[in-house]
């Protein structure tokens, strides 16, 4: 998936809302495969419907979204999960793991799908993000920032040509937020994907290829 | 989902399984005992003749059966068919030559005749033409039972079977003005249901326009199709007809057996449509509160199929321990009461007839499908 174009855009929460300015709302741009994207905003504004628009997790909007040439609109319940198995990956702001099951358990919903990648690899990418031992613990006993990460490491475990990053760093200090994006780079570099990282505003010391304001 | 309910799920779907279950397996007992024609729930038949009265026997007018009166019969409830027996109008030997081998036999002979769709045995060349080299015949088969376990061990006799008995050939002596008419004959088939010597109605119709004496008459006895006998029991008492003891009791008893087991069997079904309704409710119940589970799998990349997969058979444990119980179950019982059934519908083997157990299993497919189509249409509705 080379190209994500979007044609008018406006989702349903500005319907009624006559002036809004926005680079994204309303606006027609296209976002390239192998860039860096910033998205910020204040809260509010949609960067979590921004995402959601282009994973799918949500339909209510007016305009067009093209994944390539296909109309998200004609897309299939089916066309979402291959879509979701090798071709976008997100992490969730509230990142959607299962609190009651082990991170381990978490991991093996998520290999024994799309079996690109093992558990070993998810145990070093936890290494590199300064969490060892966490493998058997249930996710509930974990702290916000531990989740966090464990949550980044699940979206990196499969195949990907976007990588979508709905604020990410919420929970960590700085130099785990460097942590991040230095895995983060390896994965997109390795995948020669395109990642999209919403934000508050904070660039995190990072210069982003785009910056998007909503 | 919660014990108690997966508990209750199990007990109602066990209860209303275990129910169908054992009146299937008794139905097809009660069946199979009363042989293969005479169906539990098909048409009882009833042979009817009026009763013989001292003019008749004086021969001063016989009891044949009137037009109105075969029409109020017709017309009873639980009546389906009628049927009117023709008698031979003519006087007719069967002789067995052996030639060489045994003396000439020769035996003074009657025939009747009833429609086709009375008989329970349709031997081959029924449809008799002028131009078939032989007639068949139809013969009691307590005339073989007679014969095989009556006659033949006091004689010293072999017994015969009904296939070697098929073989035997004969031939039908009609006496006319003109001399004796021969007509070669065999025996095609053994009758439960018609106690009496039937040929071919088109060969009857055939001897009595060519060799007939007199006019002919009102039937003497007439066939009936019944499902419920209660009316024509009561119209029987009321005219003087009689039929055979026997046959009637069956009736009334084939009655019994049938209401007992059609409650039986649709109490079954009612319980288990109930525990269905408790099943579908149940997924949807588990389905609402994995909400969350469903639509995170769903953004992990599962398609709504693959999580149907999963939730399904998680519950299918619960459906199939509720059969095998009742599966058990119902055998359980069978051999606890097989004294008791022994006495009922005779010896019976403690496994029911396959044919049972196959309809069991479709219960449990249709079942099963049914609760896997909710869970696959309420995922996919959450997924979108």
């Amino acid at each position: 998936m080379k190209q994500i174009h979007f044609n008018e855009v406006v989702p349903s929460f500005l319907y009624d809302s006559a002036d809004y300015e926005s680079e994204v709302w309303g606006n027609s741009f296209v976002l390239n495969k192998g860039e860096s994207h910033l998205v910020s905003a204040f809260s509010g504004r949609g960067k979590t419907t921004f995402l959601s628009l282009i994973f799918g997790a949500r339909k209510d909007f007016r305009g067009t979204i093209l994944l390539d040439n296909q109309d998200t609109k004609g897309l299939g319940l089916n066309d979402w999960s291959g879509l979701r198995q090798d071709k976008v990956s997100m992490l969730f702001q509230n990142l959607r793991l299962f609190e009651e099951l082990t991170v381990k358990e978490n991991f093996l919903l998520k290999t024994q799908l799309s079996k690109d990648f093992h558990l070993d690899q998810a145990e070093q990418w936890l290494a590199d993000l300064d969490l060892k031992d966490v493998l058997n613990r249930r996710c509930n006993t974990l702290s916000q920032g531990q989740q966090q990460r464990v949550a980044i490491v699940r979206s990196l475990l499969q195949r990907f040509d976007w990588l979508l990053l709905d604020e990410p760093f919420s929970h960590l200090d700085k130099e785990n937020q460097q942590r991040v994006f230095r895995l983060v780079e390896k994965r997109v570099a390795e995948e020669q994907a395109g990642w999209i990282v919403s934000s508050l505003g904070d660039k995190h010391g990072y210069t982003f290829q785009r910056e998007i304001a909503l | 989902m919660k014990r108690w309910q997966r508990i209750l799920v199990l007990v109602s779907s066990f209860v209303g399984l275990l129910l169908i279950w054992i009146s299937l397996a008794l139905y097809f007992d009660i069946s199979k005992a009363l042989n293969e024609t005479e169906r539990l729930f098909g048409d009882q038949y009833l042979v009817l003749n009026k009763r013989v009265s001292v003019f008749g026997a004086l021969g001063m007018g016989r009891s044949g059966f009137s037009i109105e009166e075969i029409k109020s019969v017709e017309d009873l409830k639980g009546v389906t068919d009628v049927g009117e027996f023709v008698s031979n109008r003519f006087r007719a030997n069967a002789i067995a030559d052996f030639g060489d081998m045994g003396p000439l036999l020769k035996t003074e002979l009657f025939f009747e005749s009833v429609p086709d769709r009375f008989l329970d045995t349709k031997p081959a060349g029924w449809k008799w033409r002028p131009t078939d080299p032989d007639v068949p015949i139809i013969v009691p088969s307590d005339y073989l039972a007679l014969y095989n376990f009556g006659f033949a061990p006091g004689q010293d006799l072999p017994q015969i079977s009904e296939s070697v008995a098929k073989m035997s050939a004969f031939k039908i002596s009609i006496e006319t003005p003109t001399g004796p008419q021969i007509f070669n004959a065999r025996i095609g088939g053994f009758s439960d249901r018609i106690n009496t010597i039937l040929a071919p109605l088109s060969f009857l119709e055939y001897a009595n326009e060519q060799f007939g004496l007199g006019q002919r008459e009102a039937p003497q006895r007439i066939i009936v199709a019944s499902d419920d006998i209660s009316a024509l029991e009561k119209l029987m008492g009321e005219k003087g007809y009689e039929t055979s003891e026997e046959k009637m009791q069956m009736g009334k008893e084939k009655l019994i057996a049938q209401r007992i087991l059609s409650i039986g069997l649709i109490l079954g079904f009612f319980i288990v449509i109930l525990s269905l309704g408790s099943f579908l409710q149940m997924t949807d119940l588990l389905i609402a509160r994995s909400d969350q589970e469903i639509r995170t799998l769903g953004y992990l990349g599962y398609t709504y199929s693959q999580l149907s997969k999963k939730i399904f058979t998680q519950i299918i444990r619960v459906i199939a321990i509720s059969f095998l119980l009742a599966f058990l179950g119902g055998i359980v019982l069978r051999w606890k009461l097989s004294a008791f059934l022994a006495v009922l519908v005779g010896e019976q083997n403690v496994i029911p007839s396959s044919l049972a157990i196959v309809i069991l299993f479709a219960i449990l497919l249709s079942y099963a499908a049914l609760v896997y189509w909710n869970i696959l249409r309420q995922t996919k509705r959450m997924l979108a």
